[in-house]
């Protein structure tokens, strides 16, 4: 209780004196302790309504509290006073202490004012005598500044006098890099007043100097000399600001040409001296000879260029490290060229090697140019063994068959042995060509493994190229025969004849019967694989679509072939029918020329085709019974339906009639032939082919004229001497005697009044003709 | 071959000439004259039933000689011109068809309006101007072209200009550029000549057309300079004249000689060919015709000769001389054989779905 009023005693008393102090405490401006209660606590508080306060304690409190209030009032005011008194002593007191402690400071402060205008004074003296004496000394340190430049001046220009005798002395000692710092330290000021005061001196050094140059020039060259010291040569030179390109190109010109030199030679060489550069030529001597010993001693030579180019290459880079692109391209030109003229046998060697010179060249990355090398130099292989192949095909296709030797057993039949021959180059040129190349895959696994299946891609591609080349080339060749002057392109190929058209269907049907399928055979056994662009690209070599292009090839070759024949027979007949005035014909004598020419082209038409197709069947055309034929029984319908409405008209005579209608009836119960039919590759079907085209255009030739008499019996007596030999040549009556009829039937039917000669007067008259055809012959032989 | 066949009419004699009357445009008539050495040959001026496949004789009239080409006027359907031979003598002529008389069917001799008179050889055919009225028309012999100024009502005809291809020459026939009236081009020998009729010189020339003989030609009714031609040696070629080295295309054509070569009047793609292999042969020809002037790729034709042979009528059984698509409507054509058979086909539908639903 005691300690809590204590508190409450300490803290009002505070709040007092703060209210004194400063504006006022803290808590008086809080209007809670105001509001809170009305009690005694706000009594220090300014706004502190004394009379409410009365009033509510006069209102608020019960008389005993009121009392007992009166006592704690007064013990309180009792308090109040006794503090009050204690401070005010306090106070006092401090006043008084304060008070003694100024006058105390009042006494020592007098003397001070003195003291310091004494220290000024000194301080000012001092300064003043240091001024002096600065003065004094600074006259006499100029002078000794001025005197040292003079020394150090001196000193340089006996430097540069004596610069002569130093640099010979170093030149004698052989020390160049001392000489070089001489110099380089004397440059400036021969620079700046070499062309007046010291003229004769830097005349002089630059003597010394140029001799110098020459001396490390030589160093530099002086392959005896170590290499370190002329490598440090080098780099005096580059002090010098001589310029050390001549230096490098120098180099360059004597090292590096010698090497390509020898590179060159030793390319150039190869063919003379060694048989494997020439594999592209004799491919199996070729290969084989890769193991013989000419081989090795190849590749020794070689390994002793690869170590030439290795040392010098050393060598460049010790003495000019600064021209390292220099080198590069050097290396890279050298590389390349030599390589060009390298053949790939010895590439493999080469590999090997590369790495070598790669450490010292590596930012000429020769790996990478090798292997390129290598694989163009393979596809070049490749190609030029498929173009040789190619060339040797067509070749063989147009030589002349006597310039053929060997070729003589069997002169009668020059379009087989052609044929034979053309067969032989195609079948045994490719299958020499795979040999080889396949060789070469086995050979070189090493470095062709890499690119194995892109290999048989090229090497079937190669075929594919090669067959379909062929069949450009065989229409090429034919389309120019064919289209003559219409033909647009300039090249000057070899006119075909129709033989050549002939060999040329045939041999189409070699390659698609034979030679493919043997190619692909050996293709799939040797060349496995492949296929590098993916399954569903093509693949490089399509034998079916090979074998297509020559099928249709074949037959449109055959076609041509059989169109130019019966072209040619046709010009002759059109011409025998065309050029006689048939109104004023004579009665016939004998058989025209025309016919005569007519067989002899059939024969030798038969003399070329018996050389190269199978005889054929006999019967190769078909015969339909008219009977069956639905457009025959047709037109016998329609005809009869013409006739019916037209009957009424009279003014027809009997005779035409007559002749019409037999002709309609004889047609109905004759055999009818099928003129036009499937051509064949047998000599049945192209000779017969030709026969009847030939014996149509004749019939149609004949339906454009008009005849007398004598001129139908004429074409009646030519029909007849053909018969027989026709009948022998083609082992098939039924379709002659047709067309030769129809010929006669044509005549007769453009005759103005057709009476035919009888047989007996047509047998007399071909007899003669047969006759006189063999006296003549008799008399020609002898 | 599926689906219907023509129909069928029979003349008495052999024959070889037929013309579409172009100058009727109610009826689908064509004019065929027969060919008969030692008979009086006839005319007859068929029709084609509107709503059957029936073929009528409108007209039956006599030619005394025997009728070797046949072309119908194309601006009065009363006229048209035959070129004839009887033995030694050759010529041709204009003829008017006679009114019908009183006795219905009866043979009536034709009216001769007039003779052209002049020629040395054997006349090929005579070309009427081209389309419309007018008063010219062209002869065609071996060796030489006539062009004639024409009055049908004076009966009168004059040697207007005269050129000659030159002696031994062999002149197959002729074609009027519908697309320039000054040109004529005819087939001479193996090279197709272009006459230039105001000059009357020879103005282009297609050197070597066919290997053989060329028979038969026509200009493209839509596309000027674009021609096709037909020989003997069986091919059936189309030509541009500003090109006239290479063909632009080459049809298969016949077995044997390619004889009559047509464009349709209305359908430049439809080409109908006949040939003395009895057949007549409908072709498609592509549209793309200059520009890719590369001439055909060693495998250009991996299919076939079908590729555009649309249909080979093969009804015909002697070699079929005379081929006329029907002026009125453009799916129709009359063939007529040497057995004098005329037939006339209609292009199959399909063909004309595709044709004209491409328009």
């Amino acid at each position: 209780m005691a300690m809590g009023q204590q508190d409450e005693k300490t803290k009002r008393m505070r709040e007092l004196l703060s209210s004194f102090y400063g504006t006022g405490s803290p808590e008086s401006d809080t209007p809670t302790g105001y509001g809170r209660r009305d009690t005694l606590q706000g009594i220090n508080l300014p706004n502190f309504d004394v009379d409410h306060y009365m009033e509510s304690l006069l209102h608020n409190t019960p008389l005993d509290r009121l009392l007992q209030r009166h006592v704690e009032v007064a013990a309180e005011i009792k308090n109040l006073d006794s503090d009050m008194q204690m401070l005010v002593y306090e106070n006092y007191n401090k006043f008084i202490s304060a008070t003694d402690t100024i006058r105390r400071m009042k006494e020592n402060v007098a003397g001070m004012e003195s003291n310091m205008e004494h220290l000024l004074d000194t301080v000012t003296m001092v300064r003043a005598k240091s001024d002096g004496i600065n003065a004094s000394l600074c006259e006499r340190r100029e002078r000794i500044e001025q005197l040292n430049g003079t020394r150090s001046l001196l000193r340089k220009i006996q430097f540069i006098f004596d610069l002569p005798q130093r640099l010979r002395k170093c030149m004698n000692a052989e020390d160049y890099s001392t000489a070089v710092k001489y110099y380089k330290g004397a440059l400036p000021i021969l620079q700046a007043y070499g062309q007046s005061s010291f003229r004769s001196c830097k005349e002089e050094v630059d003597e010394l100097i140029s001799t110098l140059t020459d001396k490390l020039q030589a160093q530099v060259m002086d392959q005896a000399v170590q290499l370190s010291s002329r490598a440090q040569a080098v780099t005096l030179l580059q002090q010098l600001n001589h310029s050390v390109d001549s230096m490098v190109e120098r180099f360059m010109t004597e090292h590096w040409d010698y090497l390509l030199g020898n590179f060159v030679a030793f390319g150039a060489g190869k063919p003379e001296t060694n048989e494997p550069l020439t594999v592209g030529f004799y491919p199996q001597q070729g290969l084989k000879a890769l193991d013989t010993t000419s081989d090795v001693q190849k590749r020794l030579v070689e390994k002793d260029l690869i170590q030439d180019f290795i040392e010098t290459a050393g060598t460049f880079r010790t003495l000019f490290p600064s021209y390292e692109m220099r080198l590069i391209g050097a290396a890279t030109k050298l590389f390349d060229e030599s390589f060009y003229l390298k053949h790939f046998v010895g590439a493999g060697v080469l590999i090997s090697d590369i790495t070598q010179m790669d450490k010292l060249v590596p930012e000429a990355s020769l790996p990478e140019r090798a292997s390129k090398a290598l694989e163009d130099a393979v596809r070049q292989h490749v190609a030029t063994k498929f173009s040789h192949l190619s060339d040797q095909i067509k070749a063989a296709i147009v030589e002349e068959p006597s310039s053929i030797p060997g070729a003589t057993a069997d002169v009668s039949r020059p379009l087989k042995a052609s044929l034979d021959r053309a067969q032989a180059t195609i079948i045994q040129g490719s299958l020499d060509v795979l040999q080889d190349l396949k060789l070469l895959l086995d050979n070189s696994k090493e470095y062709l493994l890499r690119w194995r299946d892109e290999y048989i891609d090229l090497v079937q591609g190669g075929f594919q190229d090669l067959f379909t080349n062929l069949v450009d080339h065989f229409l090429s060749l034919c389309l120019k025969s064919g289209f003559n002057s219409a033909s647009a392109s300039p090249d000057k190929l070899p006119e075909a004849t129709p033989s050549l058209v002939l060999l040329l269907a045939l041999l189409s049907v070699y390659i698609y019967q034979t030679a493919v399928p043997q190619i692909t055979e050996v293709v799939g056994t040797c060349f496995v694989g492949g296929g590098v662009m993916g399954y569903e690209a093509r693949p490089a070599f399509v034998p079916s679509e090979i074998c297509r292009f020559f099928h249709s090839t074949a037959e449109r070759l055959l076609q041509q072939y059989v169109d130019v024949q019966a072209q040619k027979l046709s010009v002759l007949v059109r011409k025998s029918v065309e050029t006689p005035n048939w109104l004023k014909y004579k009665e016939p004598r004998d058989v025209r020329m025309f016919a005569d020419l007519l067989l002899q082209e059939v024969e030798i038409l038969e003399g070329e085709v018996q050389q190269l197709l199978d005889p054929g069947s006999t019967r190769t055309h078909r015969h339909t019974d008219s009977s069956g034929s639905i457009g025959s029984s047709r037109s016998a319908s329609t005809r009869e339906d013409g006739y019916s409405g037209t009957s009424h008209r009279s003014n027809m005579s009997h005779r035409a009639r007559n002749q019409l209608l037999e002709r309609d009836v004889a047609k109905l119960f004759t055999e009818r032939v099928e003129i036009f039919t499937k051509l064949e590759f047998n000599q049945a079907s192209v000779v017969s082919t030709v026969v009847k085209m030939t014996l149509k255009s004749f019939q149609e030739c004949v339906r454009l004229q008009t005849f007398n008499r004598s001129g139908y019996q004429q074409i009646q007596l030519d029909m007849h001497y053909l018969r027989d030999p026709l009948h022998n040549l083609l082992d098939n009556e039924t379709v002659v005697d047709f067309l030769l009829d129809e010929v006669c039937l044509a005549a007769a039917e453009r005759c103005l009044d057709a009476v035919p000669l009888e047989m007996a007067i047509l047998d007399k008259l071909v007899q003669a003709k047969l006759a006189k055809k063999e006296s003549s012959k008799s008399t020609s032989h002898k | 071959m599926q689906g219907s066949h023509g129909s069928a009419y029979g003349l008495k004699y052999q024959a070889r000439s037929i013309a579409a009357q172009v100058a009727d445009t109610e009826n689908t008539r064509w004019l065929v004259g027969t060919l008969s050495l030692r008979e009086d040959n006839e005319v007859h001026l068929i029709q084609l039933a509107d709503n059957s496949a029936d073929i009528l004789c409108e007209g039956l009239y006599t030619h005394q000689n025997e009728i070797w080409d046949l072309a119908a006027c194309p601006f009065d359907s009363q006229f048209f011109s035959t070129v004839y031979a009887s033995g030694g003598d050759f010529g041709a002529a204009i003829w008017r068809i006679p009114e019908r008389g009183q006795g219905g069917n009866r043979v009536i001799p034709l009216q001769n309006v007039v003779n052209l008179q002049g020629h040395t050889h054997k006349i090929k055919c005579t070309l009427w101007w081209p389309s419309g009225k007018h008063n010219q028309l062209v002869s065609i012999d071996a060796e030489n072209l006539y062009l004639w100024d024409i009055e049908t009502s004076l009966k009168t005809a004059q040697v207007h200009g005269f050129a000659s291809a030159g002696e031994l020459s062999h002149m197959a026939s002729g074609c009027w550029d519908p697309h320039d009236v000054n040109h004529v081009a005819t087939a001479t020998d193996v090279s197709v000549q272009c006459w230039d009729l105001r000059s009357m010189n020879q103005t282009n020339k297609i050197e070597q057309a066919h290997m053989l003989q060329v028979r038969h030609l026509d200009f493209n009714p839509k596309k000027q300079h674009i021609m096709i031609t037909a020989g003997d040696d069986s091919r059936i070629r189309i030509w541009d004249l500003k090109m006239p080295n290479i063909p632009l295309q080459e049809l298969p054509g016949h077995q044997h000689w390619a004889y009559r070569v047509q464009y349709n009047p209305k359908y430049e793609e439809l080409v109908l060919s006949s040939g003395t292999d009895s057949r007549v042969n409908l072709w498609h020809v592509a549209l793309a015709l200059s520009g890719d002037a590369k001439p055909r790729s060693p495998f250009g034709s991996p299919k076939g000769p079908s590729d555009s042979l649309l249909r080979a009528y093969t009804e015909q059984e002697d070699s079929v001389y005379g081929l006329a698509w029907s002026t009125r409507d453009p799916w129709v054509f009359a063939s007529v054989s040497y057995d004098g058979r005329v037939m006339v086909d209609s292009v199959p539908q399909s063909v004309r779905k595709q044709l004209t639903s491409r328009r």
